[in-house]
């Protein structure tokens, strides 16, 4: 710790206030700006910019799905302009490049829907996004937002009753998701079917408009329980965290 | 409303504009009240109060009011003996920490770099709670603060 007298050398930063709503516009603001800046300034992760990515063996083509100037400022209502649409498992041709997001969740004990030897044709043919659970369905509508058409969900991307496919894509999951434009991690949600977009359980800020000799600014504070930094491996992650 | 002379005398100002770093503290020594238990080069880092204190001044300081409000609300857990772990609404740690019960307030700024004020109660010598962290934050109006340090301040 350094002395009263010494000068300052480390600078620490004051993070926003942790709004009740997850999907609050400013968030929505920040989300698209940082992966905006990280396309221009991040030379180690730009080539996710661009499409020269391969893709994995199989991804979720949401493409047909409402994108961002549809769901622009209608956060509140996005589940209804999703509901009723369907969107289709891709197989991807050996080589073949693009721009994909990937989801990071937990399971939990089940899964309502899963793409296996039987059911892969008919997920090429097309699922329903209501019969998805509902952290599937909230890392869709974000990717959507976001402008991104295809997204990794390893349940539907992975044959889950064939182990030989099962062992190639799990050998290649660290390429999956170090390839990903973005990687949605689902942390606040238990189980897939909790989902992350719903309201924080966290206490309202208290706003005071403090005066010193220099004038009026603004203080905020927020009860919250104890935070951690976030570690991650993937290139780059948009994190929904409780808190 | 404005802040009572203790909280009025926290450099808030340099603290959110990052002209001063938390871990130089409050200056909550204004009310003469501070600590021996922390490092002699920071002498007002730790404020220690009675709840009768906190209470009188939460009538006409919004922030100790705020204080108060999130004391009431918390569920309180013992550190220390053997009731150490066990959760406690606000009136049963009144009476689980009967005599001499008083507030301890720190600023903190530890590694994960995020500065709040960490509440416990406890005894006159030291808290025999776990904290209650009420993080200074910015409104979310800040967009560009996490990464550019220049925070906008109104007025």
């Amino acid at each position: 710790m350094a002395d009263i007298g010494s000068p300052l050398k480390v600078r620490r930063t004051v993070n926003c206030v942790v709004p009740l709503e997850t999907l609050h516009p400013k968030t929505l603001q920040r989300m698209s700006s940082w992966l905006d800046s990280y396309d221009l300034s991040h030379p180690e992760c730009s080539h996710l910019s661009t499409r020269v990515v391969p893709l994995p063996t199989r991804v979720l083509d949401v493409s047909m799905l409402p994108g961002q100037e549809q769901l622009f400022g209608t956060h509140q209502v996005w589940g209804d302009q999703f509901e009723g649409r369907d969107f289709k498992l891709l197989e991807t041709s050996k080589g073949q490049t693009g721009r994909y997001a990937a989801l990071s969740y937990c399971w939990g004990n089940t899964l309502p829907l899963i793409t296996t030897t039987r059911s892969l044709e008919d997920h090429k043919s097309g699922i329903a996004f209501d019969e998805l659970p509902r952290t599937l369905q909230d890392a869709i509508m974000i990717a959507r937002y976001l402008d991104i058409g295809l997204i990794w969900i390893d349940c539907l991307c992975i044959l889950q009753d064939s182990k030989t496919d099962w062992e190639y894509e799990a050998a290649h999951m660290a390429d999956v998701y170090s390839n990903a434009h973005l990687t949605i991690a689902a942390a606040r949600a238990e189980h897939c079917g909790q989902g992350f977009l719903g309201p924080r359980n966290v206490h309202v800020p208290l706003f005071l408009n403090v005066k010193d000799e220099h004038g009026s600014f603004e203080l905020c504070f927020q009860k919250l329980p104890g935070l951690a930094a976030e570690v991650s491996e993937t290139p780059r992650d948009v994190i929904f965290t409780e808190y | 409303m404005a802040l009572c002379n203790v909280c009025g005398s926290i450099p808030w100002r340099e603290l959110i504009t990052f002209q001063l770093n938390a871990q130089y503290g409050f200056r909550f020594n204004a009310a003469g009240r501070t600590t021996s238990t922390v490092s002699e080069d920071i002498p007002w880092r730790t404020r220690r109060c009675t709840i009768a204190e906190i209470v009188s001044r939460a009538k006409t300081c919004p922030l100790c009011a705020f204080v108060l409000l999130m004391m009431q609300q918390n569920t309180w857990v013992i550190t220390r003996g053997d009731r150490e772990g066990t959760l406690f609404a606000w009136d049963e740690i009144r009476a689980a920490i009967p005599r001499n019960m008083m507030v301890w307030m720190t600023l903190s700024d530890d590694w994960n770099s995020y500065k709040r004020l960490a509440v416990s109660l406890g005894n006159p010598r030291h808290g025999e709670t776990r904290t209650m962290d009420l993080h200074l934050r910015l409104p979310f109006g800040n967009l560009d603060t996490h990464h550019n340090r220049d925070v906008k301040l109104i007025g």
